[in-house]
């Protein structure tokens, strides 16, 4: 399981522009649960993702999961754990490696420095894996990553993770996508959105996942929470899709 | 100019080439691969002469004597990207600094003076090359090139070479497979700058003199081959690159054989020697432009320097 106590976080303190974002926070995610954060801009579901991946400290308050606290631990420390997925693509792969080069390394990411990448070890498995998809991507294994389209890179990057996640020691590691929708078209959106709740649910990924959309927001997320006011205002379990409870939500995010 | 010292000049023209394609090959792992402006060049190429130099008068053998230049090379790089990571220094002024710093250790290595001569020591090249003629001394640093572009083909199809090139386009990915970016730019920086060393300990062996000014222009000459080998060779992977590096290389000392040729016979009065700088600033701007005006297909690099 995975846990948030009493997270708080106060930019700029004791400054004119001081900013309570997240005040005393408390979260916990079940194993397998796929968990979508809704709110406003400037609601604090960035910081609150990046203090889970490491990239902010927060003031006080732990991070758990299943018992080991993370809290202290840098970022990269933290890969083992947690997987972060950005809204800008660039962050996410590496533009100049092929599509190929980046399964390899992340396949790899348990062996010693000298060890030689061989890609070609790697191509059977990786095109079996993009073909499952029937989006075409396996012609695309010996491409560099800059030449894809937004929705491909995306793709990509959530397989990656998910290979990553499924090849680790550690199977429960949590998945973090912070608005991964947001720079596609709607036709990417929806294909990209489709497969990670696809994988999500194959691989039992524990998953936390920002966005703005309610519509995706109620459709895919087996909870939905409303982050307001620097704390969680609205926590329900949306089994099936029902969707019906959250119409109401535009008025509680706003 | 007869056809005798025409193939004398060519000779002299690959063998400086290759000597310098040391220096470009290191500047372009880190301009290039970390994408890290590393201005160290000027330091770690006198360090790594000055250790050897040193280390042949204390009466080690020449070998030993080049590797001990090549590790005081990657101290020097070492230590600029300390400056980076954890002093807070901008990547330009790291090297910059280091490079001032290494300038007045490199004149107390040399016992106070600003150069120095072997006495009566072998250099590796009296032991393999007594005779010292200009093609064995060409095929001996043919032989070291290509071990050198060798070693970086396997190297940069390991774990650690893909993490270099990683670092210099997203060092995020780098976080997501476990590994400190901080870790690799140090790596990478003492990579880049053990192959200046290496190139410097090597030069003075063969120069048989170690002289701080020796550096003088050193980067700018090399940022010049590294642009023209970039112009001639579009590089699909690391070793056609570095291939492209060393032919970049002889061609820009080709050009500057050139202004000082025509400097020393009938156009003195049209150039001098001094022009070799205005040639190389030419040199440096030139495959810039053209660069520009056609999109590469494959990009082997995001580097914006």
């Amino acid at each position: 399981m995975f846990r948030l106590e009493s997270i708080s976080k106060t930019f700029s303190p004791g400054t004119p522009r001081q900013l309570t974002v997240l005040d005393n926070v408390n979260l916990e995610i079940e194993k397998g649960e796929f968990v979508i954060l809704l709110g406003s801009n400037g609601a604090g579901k960035s910081t609150l993702l990046r203090i889970i991946s490491g990239d902010i400290k927060p003031d006080s308050g732990r991070v758990l999961l299943n018992g080991v606290e993370l809290t202290g631990l840098s970022p990269h420390e933290r890969a083992d754990y947690i997987y972060l997925i950005n809204q800008l693509r660039e962050k996410n792969l590496v533009s100049i490696l092929t599509v190929l080069e980046a399964f390899a390394l992340a396949m790899s990411r348990n062996k010693s420095f000298i060890h030689l990448i061989n890609r070609r070890d790697w191509e059977k498995h990786v095109k079996t894996l993009l073909a499952s998809l029937k989006q075409g991507l396996e012609n695309h294994v010996n491409d560099q990553i800059w030449s894809l389209s937004g929705g491909e890179h995306q793709i990509i990057t959530i397989l990656i993770a998910a290979e990553m996640i499924r090849n680790s020691d550690r199977a429960d590691s949590i998945l973090l996508l912070d608005e991964h929708l947001a720079h596609l078209d709607p036709n990417s959106s929806k294909t990209v959105m489709a497969l990670t709740s696809e994988l999500v649910k194959q691989y039992a990924l524990t998953t936390l996942m920002v966005t703005h959309h309610i519509q995706v927001a109620s459709q895919y997320g087996d909870r939905v929470l409303v982050l307001k006011d620097g704390a969680i205002k609205y926590d329900v379990k949306n089994k099936n899709g029902e969707g019906k409870p959250l119409q109401h939500l535009s008025d509680i995010i706003s | 100019m007869d056809l005798n010292g025409l193939a004398n000049l060519v000779e002299t023209v690959v063998l400086v080439g290759l000597l310098y394609s040391f220096f470009t090959v290191g500047l372009s792992v880190s301009f290039r691969v970390l994408n890290y402006p590393d201005l160290t060049l000027e330091g770690s190429v006198i360090l790594g002469g000055a250790i050897s130099f040193n280390a042949l008068q204390a009466g080690i053998d020449p070998t030993t004597a080049i590797l001990a230049g090549m590790l005081s090379g990657g101290l020097a790089g070492l230590f600029t990207a300390v400056q980076y990571l954890y002093l807070k220094v901008s990547k330009l002024l790291s090297g910059i600094i280091t490079t001032a710093i290494v300038y007045s250790i490199n004149i107390r290595l040399l016992g106070g003076r600003a150069n120095a001569r072997f006495e009566d020591i072998d250099s590796l090249f009296d032991l393999v090359n007594p005779l010292h003629s200009q093609i064995r001394d060409i095929l001996i640093f043919s032989v070291m090139i290509v071990a050198l572009i060798s070693f970086f083909a396997l190297f940069f199809n390991t774990k650690m070479g893909y993490m270099l090139r990683i670092l210099g386009d997203n060092p995020s990915f780098l976080v997501a497979l476990g590994n400190n970016p901080k870790h690799v730019t140090l790596i990478g920086l003492a990579v880049a700058n053990s192959v200046l060393g290496l190139g410097g300990a090597i030069m003075v062996q063969y120069k048989s003199t170690c002289d701080v000014n020796m550096s003088f222009g050193l980067l700018t000459g090399a940022l010049a081959a590294m642009v023209i080998g970039e112009s001639f060779v579009s590089a699909k992977n690391m070793w056609q690159y570095m291939i492209g590096s060393v032919f970049g290389t002889i061609a820009y000392n080709f050009a500057v054989a050139l202004v000082l040729f025509s400097w020393s016979s009938n156009y003195e009065k049209l150039v001098m020697a001094s022009d070799v700088r205005l040639l190389t600033g030419i040199l440096l701007i030139l495959p810039t432009l053209l660069k520009r005006a056609k999109v590469g297909k494959y990009l082997l690099f995001r580097s914006d320097w």
